[in-house]
């Protein structure tokens, strides 16, 4: 855990970039410090590894306070992705990698072992890459190397300065999804600095808001988006507030449960139904579409009165209810099924449901 | 390391213009020869001092000793008042490099003589102030270019004040640093000349002759072969500079 007790930061010049800022950042989570341009991100951020030192107050890294330890010992274990990078011109991606490894004297072939994990795990291709200098990439690949050089001696904690800001809006998507995915398999202590809430909503575990120095709210991400604090942190969220919280929640964590109809056999399962539709599944349990209860006539078999389904009217259970609601809005319907890998159908989930989270948080 | 950006033909042909360079200058015969046919009434052509190829000699001693002197204090000097504890002669350095370029050479012979004596020591003094200038300044621009983004996500890697010197600063401001080691030696292969108006022997020799007994012969002895001299130095270090990582 990172403990900030009452830090303080006054610039030489008097600017106060970080007010009495006080936050417990948990282990093994990923925390972001979100806030308008010039509101003391950075510097609070370059606080922990001890780039900046504050004016008052400690830090405390696993009960330890950070200036009682050297400086390049703790800076050795804390991966760093500074704000526009920062790669090392005049050293190959395979290098500049290579830094924190070759500081810390890792042997030859631990150190080679490791960056073709690492590029492989940041989606470069080592062949391709590894001898590129930093000018012969592109934005994305290099902020890529950025976040590879910060993970290369394993560090349990990562600080990360806007580390996706220099794309475009489509790249930051794909490097977000991908650095969801790296997060879920390391589970590092991440505090990542951003002023765009998307990104914030997308990754964060945690979310402290800033302005003008302070924490104006620092709470999971899911409190935040249902009740902020103060109308500054209000519309920092956006009038969309609550389509975000709905893109934060999977459907799988609200889908009803329903029991199927197996279209293969008898009409005597309709008379169990008390809906006025029912999910109609094939001998193996896999969704192929819905049928109405009225449409049941004596003698009729049930293949006759099937509506098939698209795809797309379809719910993999890690959507989100966000995912599930446009669905929903798109298709004109009030309820979707939720299947699994395997297209075998899991529940529903319903309009009614989705009001109940809005309403009820 | 990066790329090597020079080709081969660049070092093959300073080869080629260094043994032609050689060959000229032990060619005496030739020399007399040719210097006779200019200057049919001189009688003598031939500077007494020495062969040609010993004030070559003499005139190269001088300035590798004062350039080689002058880059280490040079790059030393640049290096010192960029670190955070040498930061407050920051400016001083800046401004002296400045500065000194405007003074003539004879001048700091002239004031280097009283202190030295004549000869080949206080020559040596004032080439070594006069081409450590360049190379300060070279310094300085070269390490004060690398971005401080650059400098902070070394620091950031936990590398100390000498490894971000070594590692970073200083790969990245080679090129520059070797450029200002050029523009030195090639201004201190001119200025070396004077020296012999104080007796340090070299290519100067011939030509303070040359100017002081009307004797174009001996001028031109001197003048040719510091002017390729100069061209032959340039183009070596040139060389070396391109070769450095570009970064
Ligand atoms: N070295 C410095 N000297 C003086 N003032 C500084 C220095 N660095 C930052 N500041 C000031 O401190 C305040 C906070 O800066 P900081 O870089 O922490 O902001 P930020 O939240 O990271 O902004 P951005 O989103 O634009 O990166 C700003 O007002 C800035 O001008
Ligand atoms: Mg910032």
């Amino acid at each position: 855990m990172i403990k900030l007790e009452g830090i303080t930061k006054r610039y030489d010049d008097r600017t106060l970039a970080v007010d009495n800022v006080s936050l417990e950042i948990p282990s093994n989570q990923l925390t972001v410090l979100i806030g308008p341009s010039g509101c003391g991100k950075t510097t609070t951020l370059k606080m922990i590894n001890r780039i900046i030192s504050p004016t008052s107050g400690k830090i405390l890294i696993d009960g330890r306070d950070i200036s009682t330890v050297d400086a390049k010992e703790l800076r050795r274990g804390i991966g760093y992705v500074i704000q526009n990078i920062g790669l090392f011109p005049h050293m190959t991606v395979r290098e500049n990698i290579a830094t924190v490894p070759r500081l810390l004297k890792w042997e030859k072939s631990r150190t080679q072992l490791r960056l073709d994990q690492l590029l492989e795990l940041v989606g470069l291709e080592p062949s391709v890459f590894s001898d590129k200098l930093p000018r012969e990439l592109s934005g994305g690949q290099a902020q890529r190397v950025g976040v590879a050089r910060a993970l290369a001696a394993d560090p349990p904690i990562v600080l990360m300065d806007e580390p996706f800001g220099a794309v475009d809006p489509l790249t930051r998507v794909k490097l977000q999804d991908e650095f969801v995915r790296i997060q879920k398999e390391l589970s590092k202590t991440i505090v990542f600095v951003t002023h765009d809430i998307d990104e914030a909503i997308r990754l964060a575990d945690r979310i402290g808001v800033m302005k003008d120095g302070k924490v104006l709210q620092y709470d999971s991400a899911e409190d935040i988006l249902a009740s902020p604090k103060n109308k500054f942190v209000h519309d920092f969220m956006g009038s969309d507030r609550a389509l975000k919280r709905l893109s934060r929640r999977s459907v799988n964590e609200f889908m009803e449960q329903s029991k199927p109809l197996f279209v293969s056999k008898g009409w005597e399962q309709l008379k169990e139904v008390k809906e006025s539709f029912v999910w109609a599944v094939d001998e193996e349990g896999k969704l192929i579409g819905w049928i109405h209860v009225s449409d049941f006539k004596e003698g009729k078999h049930l293949s006759e009165m099937l509506t098939e389904l698209s795809d797309d009217e379809m719910l993999s259970a890690e959507s989100t209810v966000k995912e599930a609601l446009s669905r929903m809005l798109e298709s004109g319907t009030m309820a979707l099924p939720v299947i699994g890998k395997e297209k075998e159908f899991l529940g529903q989930i319903s309009m009614y449901k989705i009001q109940e989270i809005t309403r009820n948080g | 390391m990066a790329k090597k950006t020079i080709s081969r033909k660049s070092w093959i042909a300073l080869a080629v213009f260094a043994g032609a360079f050689l060959l000229l200058i032990s060619s005496t015969g030739l020399w007399e020869t040719v210097l006779s046919f200019i200057f049919p009434t001189t009688r003598q052509v031939l500077h007494p001092r020495g062969t040609l190829l010993r004030l070559v000699g003499e005139h190269l001693w001088l300035v590798f000793v004062s350039s080689g002197l002058a880059t280490i204090f040079g790059v030393g000097i640049g290096i010192v008042v960029t670190r955070p504890f040498g930061k407050q002669y920051l400016p001083l350095a800046t401004n002296m490099s400045s500065l000194g370029q405007t003074f003539p050479p004879v001048a700091v012979l002239a004031l280097a003589v009283p202190a030295l004596g004549f000869g080949f020591r206080p020559t040596v003094v004032a080439l070594f102030l006069y081409g450590i200038l360049p190379i300060i300044r070279n310094t300085i621009a070269g390490i004060q270019s690398v971005s401080s983004e650059v400098k902070e996500a070394a620091f950031g890697t936990g590398m100390s004040q000498l490894q971000v010197l070594a590692k970073i600063e200083l790969p990245l401001s080679l090129r520059v640093i070797m450029s200002g080691i050029r523009i030195s030696a090639v201004i201190n292969i001119g200025t070396a000349t004077v020296g012999a108006t104080i007796g340090a022997g070299g290519l100067g020799s011939p030509i303070i002759a040359g100017l002081v007994g009307e004797n174009p012969a001996f001028l031109l002895q001197g003048a040719i072969p510091a002017a390729l001299l100069a061209f032959l130095i340039d183009s070596f270090l040139g060389n070396i500079e391109k070769s450095l990582s570009a970064a």
